[in-house]
């Protein structure tokens, strides 16, 4: 019982933690996406806004370019004749500019002197002695500067023109970019490019230091999509932005790159090395695209730490709530074990078993209310019953003695002299029955009387012994039948109050002149059996049956029988005897069992066997009606 | 005695053995016409496997320079270098203007020039007028004869080996190789519609590229030499296709060596297309066979037509094969 009782305080724990445990997910949940989808929209924001705060610093360090060459412009496109002053401002453009690398001003072919294909003054730094410069002449066979990118573009285009990263292997030896002027006649014709060259490493030093997270990288983009800056050394001006997606199939990156590579300011979520990142992009002035890198990992590392915290508390709060709200709860139903200790016990029939006090007016206390009623009206029940079951046992008891009693008033011996033979047998249908039967032999006369008290059970047991009583008595006198029979009538009919009454056939037979007399009292017709002949019903004057009415005068009549003749006399037990389809025995068959009658070897015999028939006929049928058989030999 | 014996023999095992390695091994210098990429990858393969060893050659393959504007015939002609890798019209045209060079093997066996532009190619005439890219140092021969014929005048615009003229948008169109500057600019813009490109293969100028050439004289005088050198060469390149992944690793070694600006995957595109443009399409084998006659006096016609030769020249003076 005891482990009953504590899984019902698990199970109502359990449910509790579980409810509890989805509205704590819930919440989170809501209060996590909440706090993300803000902190995504902040570091948006942030990324976007410290990119761009990059990128107009880097386009400080390029405005420097492209004003030093701006202002010299004006001084070649005035000077552009002079051999020697071409070569002072490419020196000049250097010593004002120390971040610059080279200069140069580059006349398209034979664009100088028409003799002289190549005309190229060109100025770098000597990295040995600081703000020395050397000037040359570039342009060479080796060097056919005209069909170069950064002269030839910004040539065909007639802007000004940011060339792509390039490997300078013949001068500085170092990955550069130029921004070459294109330098326009009267015309309108080119005639020189004027440019300078920034070394990479210049232009891209602090891109490294752009980390708003710990592993925020940056991108730098060229026209051409190869790399400025890649945190990656190995990848700048080896690959492009489009190598490393493509290769991988990757068209979350390929669209990032090409929105990128088309000018376009934006933003985009992607995947990265380890997990998904935020990728914010802008492209500066001079057409060359940045991004900013920042893993949300790092993003959200903060707000993941405070959610990891709280779902932590939650779990040990939910694990505390299970335990306490257990422990309440098994204390708040230890009654409910008590209450079905005493239930059993009621149960084993104890009901004086302790039902616990409880008083605290709920449910709790309606059960112990409910309980200790119980335990009073089961109590007051039993009581009675016992009582009631003590008298029924005490009545009967008194029915069994009532029924010997009955018994012992029928004559129990059996007449078997050499005049005549007699034997009767009474079955009654309950304990005791309403069928009678007497006889006697005084002097020569054999008196007997077969009677049916109407109803059954004890008030017809009763009547039947009055009867018999009376019989016993009147039947003493000497009197003729008729007269026996109506005195028997008027004793019963004097103060019957209940309608009872009771027919019967009384009978005197003198065994010397085998005369009977008889008279029937709305009785049975006795069965004659002649000897060697058919049986049949004897005719009798019905009269009356007895108990009725007071004074009436029964009539006898008499009949003289020969030797061998055998009598069954019955009641209507015996005809109205029951199948379990309520046909009756009948008078038919009755006359048919009697014609075998001198099979039986004597009177018992022949009582035994209607008995049997019967018992055989109702094929289990309960007894219906109290059955009376007597047989009457006269030998 | 004995003693002789044994130290003549050690010295007459050791003198032989000096004999042959060196004699067995003649020494070749090799040339591509272009700074090292996969499109020369059957030749690595072949040094870096021995195969030009079994065939008695000592090879040593020299680049261009990187912004050399000389070609590799210039070298060969000049006879810094014995045999080189070359184009076919290039040669052409250099034999008829008197240069006794010969082809000892053809390896490209299909045109990989295409033409890409900035607006869609619905007809050749779209480019009428416009500024076309072409390499410096020539290679757009066909693409000249191809335009005569469809009475296109184009503005050439002579590049040295970048395709930043195209994508800075500083002329419309441009030359360029299927194998290179192609996925160059796809690497560069990230897309190329189709509709903007032309391939010269498909518009009935399928001409045969690359293939291996020496000055009549050295043929004449090393034979059976160029009959091994283009048998390891083959064998090169059925190796290379055959294990792609090794030759790309080959191909990458000899790109830092000569610190050529590429990586992994630009290479794997390369080579991809160089082996596909090796497929015969007569014959559908990779069989290196030599230009075919017909297409090749079609050729000379064009080539004449467009000024490029005074006169045909002969096939067999030009193209010659091995029996082996």
């Amino acid at each position: 019982m005891k482990g009953k009782h504590k899984r019902f305080a698990d199970r109502l724990s359990a449910n509790v933690l579980l409810i509890t445990s989805i509205l704590i997910l819930v919440t989170l949940t809501i209060v996590a996406l909440q706090v993300f989808t803000d902190l995504a929209e902040h570091s948006r924001e942030d990324a976007a806004r410290d990119l761009h705060t990059e990128i107009l610093r880097m386009e400080e360090s390029l405005e420097e370019a492209e004003v030093a060459v701006s202002n010299a412009s004006w001084v070649v496109n005035d000077m552009r004749k002079d051999e020697e002053a071409l070569k002072r401002i490419t020196r000049q453009i250097l010593l004002s500019n120390p971040y610059l690398r080279g200069a140069s001003v580059s006349f398209i072919p034979y664009g100088f002197d028409p003799e002289v294909k190549y005309f190229a003054p060109y100025s770098i730094r000597n990295e040995a002695v600081p703000d020395a410069v050397f000037t040359f002449q570039r342009g060479s066979v080796d060097y056919d500067y005209p069909t170069m990118d950064w002269f030839q573009i910004p040539q065909l285009l007639g802007k000004p023109y940011w060339s792509d990263p390039y490997f300078d292997e013949n001068n500085t030896g170092l990955q550069l970019v130029s921004y070459a002027y294109p330098l326009k006649d009267d015309a309108g014709s080119v005639y020189a490019v004027l440019s300078v060259d920034v070394a990479l490493t210049d232009l891209i030093g602090l891109v490294d230091e752009l980390k708003p997270y710990p592993n925020s990288m940056s991108l730098l983009v060229a026209k051409n999509g190869s790399f400025i800056y890649h945190p990656d050394k190995s990848r700048i001006m080896n690959s492009t932005i489009f190598s490393e997606p493509m290769e991988a199939g990757d068209t979350g990156w390929i669209g990032i790159a090409r929105d990128m590579m088309a000018g376009k300011t934006g933003l985009a979520e992607a995947e990265g090395w380890s997990g998904r990142v935020l990728v914010v992009y802008e492209t500066l002035r001079n057409g060359w695209p940045m991004a900013l890198i920042s893993p949300y990992r790092d993003i959200f590392r903060d707000s993941s730490r405070m959610i990891n915290f709280l779902v932590i508390v939650a779990i040990l709060s939910l694990l505390a709530l299970f335990f306490v709200s257990r422990k309440m709860i098994l204390r708040q139903t230890q009654p409910i074990t008590e209450f079905s200790f005493a239930a059993l016990s009621m149960a084993k029939g104890n009901f004086q078993s302790h039902i616990p006090e409880v008083a605290s007016g709920d449910e709790m206390q309606n059960l112990h209310d409910s309980l200790e009623y119980m335990q009073k009206s089961v109590s007051s029940y039993i009581a009675e019953l016992k009582a009631t079951t003590a008298s029924n046992e005490r009545y009967a008891g008194e029915l069994d003695i009532a029924r010997k009693i009955q018994l012992n008033m029928l004559p129990d011996f059996r007449i078997n002299d050499g005049r005549v033979g007699l034997h009767a047998v009474m079955c009654p249908a309950k304990e005791v029955g309403g069928d009678l039967f007497d006889y006697q032999i005084r002097d020569k006369y054999l008196y007997f009387l077969v009677g049916d008290v109407s109803g059954k059970g004890v008030p017809a047991a009763l009547f039947m012994a009055i009867t018999r009583a009376a019989f016993r008595f009147i039947s003493g006198l000497g009197l003729d039948i008729s007269k026996i029979v109506g005195r028997v009538n008027n004793t019963l009919a004097e103060g019957n109050k209940s309608t009872m009454f009771v027919t019967l056939f009384a009978g005197k037979l003198d065994l010397e002149t085998l005369e009977l007399h008889f008279c029937n009292a709305g009785h049975n017709p006795v069965v004659i059996v002649p000897p060697g002949g058919k049986p049949y019903f004897l005719k009798v004057k019905p009269n009356i049956a007895c108990g009725l009415f007071e004074g009436f005068a029964y009539e006898s009549e008499s009949i003289t029988l020969e030797k061998g003749t055998r009598l069954f006399v019955y009641t209507d037990g015996v005809t109205e005897a029951e199948k379990a389809d309520k046909s009756q025995y009948g008078e038919d068959r009755l006359l048919e069992w009697a014609a075998g009658m001198d099979r039986y070897a004597d009177e018992e015999a022949a009582v035994e066997g209607i008995l049997s028939e019967l018992r055989t006929f109702a094929a289990g049928n309960e007894q219906n009606d109290d059955i009376t058989a007597m047989a009457i030999t006269l030998k | 005695m004995r003693f002789l014996r044994y130290i003549s023999a050690i010295l007459l095992v050791a003198a032989s053995s000096a004999a042959a390695s060196g004699q067995s091994l003649t020494s070749m210098r090799f040339r591509p016409q272009w700074t090292a990429q996969a499109q020369f990858a059957g030749y690595y393969v072949a040094a870096e496997k021995g195969f030009f060893k079994e065939e008695g050659i000592a090879l040593q393959i020299d680049h261009l320079p990187l912004n050399s504007t000389e070609s590799s015939l210039d070298a060969l002609l000049r006879g810094d270098v014995d045999v080189i890798s070359n184009q076919l019209i290039p040669s052409i045209v250099a034999r008829s203007q008197g240069r006794k060079i010969v082809n000892i093997l053809q390896v490209s066996q299909n045109s990989a020039l295409m033409c890409v532009s900035h607006s869609p190619i619905t007809a050749p005439d779209v480019l009428h007028g416009h500024r076309v890219g072409r390499w410096k140092s020539g290679f757009h021969e066909l693409a000249e004869i191809f335009f005569n014929d469809e009475h296109v005048e184009v503005e050439w615009v002579p590049f040295i080996r970048s395709i930043n003229l195209f994508v800075s948008g500083a002329v419309d169109a441009t030359l360029c190789y299927s194998y290179s500057e192609y996925f160059e600019l796809l690497l560069a813009m990230g897309e190329i519609n189709p509709i903007c490109t032309m391939r010269f293969s498909e518009l009935g100028y399928n001409i045969p590229e690359d293939g291996v050439y020496v000055t009549e004289q050295y043929y004449n005088s090393h034979k059976e030499l160029l009959a091994g050198f283009a048998r390891a060469v083959r064998k090169g390149w059925d190796y290379a296709r055959e294990h792609k992944d090794e030759a790309l690793d080959i191909v990458m070694r000899e790109i830092e060596k000569n610190n050529v600006s590429s990586n992994r995957y630009m290479q794997k595109l390369m080579l991809d297309e160089i082996l596909r443009l090796q497929l015969n399409p007569i014959t559908s084998e990779y069989d290196y066979a030599p230009v075919d006659v017909t297409l090749y006096d079609y050729l000379q016609k064009g080539l004449v037509s467009n000024g490029n030769i005074k006169s045909p020249v002969e096939y067999g003076s030009l193209i010659k094969t091995f029996e082996d």
